[in-house]
């Protein structure tokens, strides 16, 4: 899904001046979160401006009736008085206000949840929502009908699983595109990016920060990337929000380096941000960067101790140190803060098979899933955990889920070739090792497998080629030098050579030599070495009398006339 | 067999159940106007409501018993629903109890949380309060653990719960806030729910038609787990209510949810420390076991056997018996090699039977009968096994294998040529006495069961009486509509009989759409049914081909099933029928070519099977064939003595149409015999004079079973019959009949050699 950029093409004065409307917008209706969004990208796009320009920017705030029970309810729903709130904004035909009486009654219902959910009453209670789910049907096709009001519908149609939420949002973006809210609540409901390409969405320049973000959640990185770099070399250069998308997309490439680069950029700007440190926490524990995140760990703590960002970073720092248990209850921390938090139960699943509890991972993992299909990590896990468990035909199953999440990721698929491989499935299991060579295997390991799976399969020729592009391509990333695998391949390359015929005999005499240089093949090494000694010795006794019978060229030796090794599989 | 005992298990926690909800709020209170009027009654209360009703007769207080209980134990209806069971007819109760009931109902609401707590304490009253020096409920009775359980929750809650409740209680009352889906307004505890999906759980078990249709059980699943996210039998459930609607992917997906989240309880996972979370790997055993299952049942027959290896390796490691012979014996059923599958059988009964796995061996030991008949053992051991095989099923009350067995006894006695008997077997089943009254009664619905009836619908169409099979064959559609994996049972049954009617009337054009429909079922049936209808036409050409291809598939030992894998000795049997029906009808093929020599070795190949099996009518059938064949050869005398030889089994045991063509054909034989023998003209006569009630007789059954196709030859012989012997007069009123059932039923094409096989 490419997003073509060239017609990107609006002023920074005209998103700045819809910056500062929106969020003024939004921080009327009491829509905090998303005011402080806009503000920070309202920051962050004012700096591209000149102060003056900056400076002569305003909200025209319109007329408005019946000012001091608005103030007076606004204030209500500050400080969380949301029936109140919703009892003096009864009845009142302002925009505005109508927004805050159902948005208070929407608040009022989930506060009633989050409270009872302490209590560990399971039960989910939507009777709020079915109310504010029929008045505000009622309100549709009315006067007062606006982009926040059919944000709100769809956010209640959401929250109790009705399918119609898609398009109630898809109206709330086209009425009012600058309410970051509700494109967030369009994301969470886009499955595949068949579903992105048939949305209708405005043409405004939030569609694109949309187009980036959902790009990223659906796995697309390599086009979600080049937007978002787009952005940042443009109006966006400053925002902190599109460097942390930016950083979280290099983090999904396996780019450990950059994302790691951008992340501690944003901490030097903005030492007491938390957002996408979770994230960040990751990728430092992928680097085994310790040093890193024990500071990152510590400075979160400073921050807010009862984020679920500082438990996950507390959690992954116990965990690269080996304290498993210490993590689980990090994350256990987390998750009653937030039981909502995919990412925590992911990393609980980690820690879970790290302490070699198959069925707590499983069940964690499978509880990530359910928050978020999209999570590919969850679902690997899954599979691991299966594998573990010596159950490859499940194991199979998940694999192949996170596979279709993430279909170009080498590990998804030589995991599922290993799950072929196991269920005696070979020519399945080659045609992944081959996809996972052709996406580009950081680790060399596809080619290694592919290769002993040719092997099994008694196509030796395909094996040998695969051995010899394993070691190319090893030796040129220049990876573990002293792996046992590479002495397994020359190995296996000198036997090859070895039965090929007389003329290869140097090549194989290469061959075991270099397996001479490994102590796990030393003794085979050195076995084949003899043979091919023996075998040359045979063969120049044979040639000194066919010379006499048969003017014969002698053999010749060299790399270009050994075997034409084509290799397709 | 998938489901027994091999439910994913919930970590159920204690604290979820017994929730007071709305709906047992009004319970008690009924409980408690009751209890108020009868003490009244007793002169024990002086209540001023109560004082002047009469005294409740003893059926009053026995529906209130009864009705109570079901309250107790039902999952929570809704207002309107609750009303309805009290209205008068359902229950004989008194009106002043229901007025009063209500009225105290509204007045708990006005009064909000002070009226719940009030109730608690007056509930508590009538377990303590004496009533003739013992209380009115007695503390261990049903309803005395219900109150007293209710009272706990009621004391055990908070002011904010007790609110809450109270104003759920005006919501569950009014009527005004009516929802489109009655279900929604109503929760369900999670006792319930489990009640609920192990009742479900049963019921597709045992008798689908009685649980809910596949739509509705997914809506009802739905809600459950809307509520109850990680309730992993609910998810099992859904797996197999989607494997009743064929849908793989959701089967797949179920099976994995259902698995994943029986491991552990996700509250442990988060509040409690990790020791709790103790490794329970007979799940994953069962895991795998479904797996196969699944596979085995869409017809993946590798993928299922993978699964089957997986779980014999988990419950080896586990050392677990049970597990291990279930594999095995789905293994046995798997397995395509006769030789292969007896050993193993042999194997799981003998290992079953010593670890006490009665289910297993008795299922192993039905097995192993099926097998060994289909391979040819003699019928007296079989028949010995089967006794045994039901002494033990009696001994251990096994009902689901003493209907399986009975239905294998069944489908034996008709392999081997006695449908009166398989006839009568399937009669006993469908009268056996199946429901267990400590499991809610239920009674057996399953595919035997289905079976049976269709034996009967089967039996009554080869007899001749169409509309009885019919509407048995309606009743079954009706019955079994809910059943989408074993509806194509009573659908080829139907296509059967309507594929034979049709021949027999001639209608070419109908029998080939016929089978066209049957092919979707049924592949190698339909071929064999297809080269039937064109030796029938005549065209030998189109006829070849199909043979050709039918025997091909016979051949074949690996048949490419069709979507469901059926149970390998049911195909079998159809192989060994059709094989013998194939052979026939190549003989029919080549005699029609005049090449007699190989049509004889045809049949005599089909008499060796038919003999090696025991099949004795099918014997019969084409010791038939040979006769006709060889009548045709003009070797009248050895013709008529096959015919006699044979006649008197198909008399006994076969079909209307079976005996109409013998009769026929014995007809035929004695006419030929008579024209080879003598020339004096008298004995002539008589002879001749001797076969007409033969040809009556024939043409009595063939109008009984609208064979008018065949009425039409008989009536031709009788013309020309009359004719010989100079009767005019009978000669042309035949062929007026003739002439008028011409018309009624023309034929373009027909082949001259008459083909036994039939209905």
């Amino acid at each position: 899904m490419a997003v073509v950029l060239d017609d990107f093409n609006f002023e920074t004065v005209v998103i700045a001046q819809d910056l500062l409307n929106a969020g003024e917008e939004c921080t009327q209706r009491g829509l905090n979160f998303t005011a402080k969004w806009l503000a920070e990208m309202d920051f962050a796009v004012t700096q591209k401006l000149d102060p003056d320009v900056a400076d002569s920017l305003e909200y025209q705030q319109p007329k408005r009736k019946g000012r001091a029970r608005y103030v007076l309810a606004k204030k209500y729903l500050d400080v969380k008085e949301y029936s109140r709130c919703a009892h003096y904004t009864r009845g009142s035909k302002d925009q505005v206000s109508m927004f805050l009486h159902y948005y208070s009654r929407y608040m009022a219902g989930e506060k009633i949840i989050v409270e009872d959910e302490s209590d560990k009453s399971s039960e989910t209670k939507i009777a709020h929502l079915k109310l504010l789910h029929q008045d505000l049907g009622r309100l549709r096709n009315t006067a007062q009908w606006d982009g926040y009001l059919c944000y709100l519908h769809g956010l209640v149609l959401r929250k109790m699983d009705i399918p119609h939420a898609l398009e109630v949002l898809q109206d709330a973006v086209n009425l009012t595109p600058l309410n970051w809210a509700a494109w967030l609540e369009l994301a969470n409901l886009i499955k595949n990016s068949e579903m992105l390409s048939q949305l209708k969405l405005p043409d405004c320049w939030m569609k694109y920060l949309f187009m980036g973000h959902i790009l990223g959640e659906l796995h697309l990185d390599e086009a979600a990337l080049s937007l978002y770099e787009k952005l940042h070399q443009g109006v966006f250069e400053h925002s902190l929000y599109v460097k942390s998308q930016i950083a979280k997309i290099y983090y999904s490439l396996r780019d450990g380096i950059q994302a790691a680069t951008k992340f501690s950029e944003i901490r030097e700007e903005d030492p007491y941000c938390l957002d996408a440190m979770d994230v960040y926490s990751n990728v430092l524990y992928v680097q085994i960067n310790q040093p890193e995140l024990a500071q990152l760990a510590h400075q979160a703590f400073a921050v807010d101790k009862y984020r679920v960002e500082t438990c996950c970073i507390v959690g992954n720092y116990y965990g690269l140190r080996g304290q498993h248990e210490k993590a689980v209850l990090y994350l256990q921390r987390a998750l009653k803060l937030n039981p909502h938090y995919s990412y925590a139960w992911t990393i609980m699943g980690h820690e879970n098979i790290e302490m070699k509890n198959s069925n707590a991972a499983i069940a964690c993992y499978r509880k990530a899933t359910e928050m978020n299909m999209r999570d590919f990590r969850a679902w690997y896990g899954l599979g691991q955990a299966y594998e573990i468990l010596k159950m490859p035909l499940y194991s199979l199953y998940y694999y192949r889920m996170a596979q279709s999440l993430k279909p170009d990721d080498s590990r998804m698929l030589v995991a599922l070739g290993d799950a072929y491989d196991k269920l005696e499935r070979l020519h399945d299991a080659k045609k992944c090792y081959w996809k996972a060579h052709c996406v580009g295997d950081l680790e060399c390991i596809a080619l290694l497998r592919l290769a002993k799976t040719y092997d099994k399969l008694k196509e030796t020729d395909h094996a040998a080629a695969a051995y010899c592009d394993y070691l190319r391509d090893s030796e040129k990333q220049g990876s573990g030098e002293g792996d046992e695998h590479h002495g397994q391949a020359y190995l296996y390359l000198a036997s090859y050579y070895l039965s090929k015929g007389p003329q290869f005999l140097d090549l194989a005499r290469e061959y075991a030599q270099k397996c001479v240089e490994y102590p796990t093949t030393l003794a085979d090494g050195k076995a084949l070495l003899r043979e091919v000694a023996q075998r040359c010795q045979e063969e120049n006794s044979r040639d000194q009398n066919s010379i006499f019978h048969s003017r014969q060229p002698l053999r010749r030796v060299g790399g270009e006339d050994s075997l034409n090794l084509v290799f397709t599989p | 067999m998938a489901a027994r005992d091999s439910l994913p298990l919930t970590s159920f926690k204690l604290g979820y159940d017994d929730r007071v909800s709305p709906f047992k709020i009004a319970v008690l209170v009924f409980i408690r106007e009751y209890c108020t009027a009868r003490l009244a009654q007793l002169g024990m209360s002086p209540h001023s409501h109560y004082n002047s009703i009469p005294p409740f007769s003893s059926q009053q207080c026995k529906d209130f018993c009864l009705l109570s209980l079901e309250l107790i134990q039902c999952y929570d209806v809704t207002w309107e629903d609750f009303e309805i069971i009290l209205e008068p007819g359902h229950y004989n109760l008194s009106t002043k109890i229901i007025s009063e009931f209500t009225r105290s109902l509204h007045q708990i609401v006005k009064d909000g949380a002070s009226g719940l707590l009030d109730l608690g304490e007056s509930l508590e009253k009538l377990l303590m309060e004496p009533a003739k020096g013992k209380p009115m409920i007695r503390r261990d009775s049903v309803l005395g653990i219900f109150i007293r359980k209710m009272v706990l929750q009621l004391d055990r809650m908070t002011f904010e719960g007790t609110v809450e409740l109270s104003s759920n209680l005006a919501t569950y009352l009014d009527k005004s806030n009516k929802s489109e889906d009655p279900l929604e307004l109503v929760q369900v505890s999670r006792k319930q729910a489990e009640l609920l999906v192990s009742q479900q759980l049963t019921m597709l078990q045992r008798n689908e038609s009685l649980a809910h249709s596949p739509v509705n059980l997914q809506k009802i699943i739905d809600r459950i787990l809307h509520e109850n996210k990680d309730f992993a039998e609910a998810n099992f459930l859904a797996h197999l209510n989607e494997m009743r609607c064929q849908d793989f992917s959701q089967a797949e997906k179920r099976l994995h949810q259902s698995y994943d989240q029986g491991t552990i309880s996700i509250e442990g996972l988060i509040h409690s420390k990790l020791e709790d979370n103790l490794m329970n790997n007979k799940t994953f055993r069962h895991a795998s076991l479904n797996m196969a299952f699944l596979h085995a049942s869409f017809g993946h027959h590798e993928l299922a056997v993978t699964a089957l290896c997986e779980t014999v390796a988990l419950s080896g490691e586990a050392a677990d018996h049970t597990c291990l012979q279930e594999s095995l014996a789905w293994f046995c059923h798997l397995e395509e090699n006769p030789e292969m599958r007896l050993k193993m059988m042999e194997r799981l009964v003998t290992k079953s039977s010593e670890s006490n796995l009665h289910y297993l061996a008795s299922l192993g030991l039905a097995m192993w009968t099926q097998d060994c008949a289909l391979a040819g053992v003699e019928p007296k051991r079989i028949f010995e096994y089967l006794h045994t095989n039901d002494v033990a099923n009696c001994q251990h009350s096994l009902t689901d294998m003493t209907i399986t067995c009975l239905a294998l006894r069944a489908a034996i006695w008709s392999f081997y040529g006695y449908p009166r008997n398989a006839l009568q077997v399937s009669q006993l089943l469908l009268t056996l006495h199946t429901g267990d009254p400590t499991k809610g009664n239920i009674y057996y619905n399953n595919e035997h069961m289905h079976m049976a009836v269709c034996n009967i619908a089967l039996h009554l169409s080869r007899q001749g009486r169409y509309t009885d099979a019919e509407s048995i064959t309606k009743f079954a559609a009706g019955q079994y509509a809910n059943f989408q994996q074993h509806s194509q049972i009573w659908k080829m049954t139907d296509l059967h009989v309507a594929f034979y009617r049709t021949l027999w009337l001639g209608q070419w054009d109908k029998a080939e759409l016929i089978i066209s429909q049957l092919a979707v079922f049924n592949r190698s049936e339909s071929l064999a049914k297809m080269a039937h209808l064109m030796l029938c036409k005549g065209d030998t050409c189109q006829g070849k081909s199909v043979l050709n291809t039918l025997e091909e598939r016979l051949s074949n030992v690996k048949e490419p099933s069709n979507h469901r894998m059926p149970n390998p000795g049911w195909r079998m049997g159809q192989k060994l029928r059709l094989q013998v029906q194939s052979m026939m009808l190549r003989s029919v093929l080549l005699s029609s070519r005049q090449n007699f020599v190989e049509a004889l070795l045809q049949i005599s190949q089909a008499l060796d099977i038919c003999k090696k099996h025991h099949m004795n009518l099918q014997l019969a059938l084409v010791g038939m064939q040979s006769a006709e064949i060889q009548l045709m050869m003009n070797f009248t005398a050895n013709a008529l003595d096959l015919v006699r030889k044979h006649i008197n089994i198909i008399y006994t045991h076969g079909s209307l149409f079976e005996q109409g063509m013998a009769i026929f054909l014995l007809a035929r034989c004695l006419l030929a015999e008579t024209g080879t023998k003598t020339c004096d003209s008298m004995e002539f006569k008589s002879k001749k004079a001797e076969i007409f009630p033969l040809l009556t007789r024939a043409k009595r059954i063939f109008n009984q079973i609208e064979a008018f196709h065949h009425v039409k030859d008989v009536i031709f012989l009788e013309a020309l019959l009359y004719n010989h012997l100079g009767y005019e007069k009978e000669r042309n009123t035949r062929a007026m009949v003739f002439k008028q059932l011409d018309e009624l039923y023309p034929l373009r094409t027909s082949n001259s050699i008459q083909i036994f096989i039939g209905l």
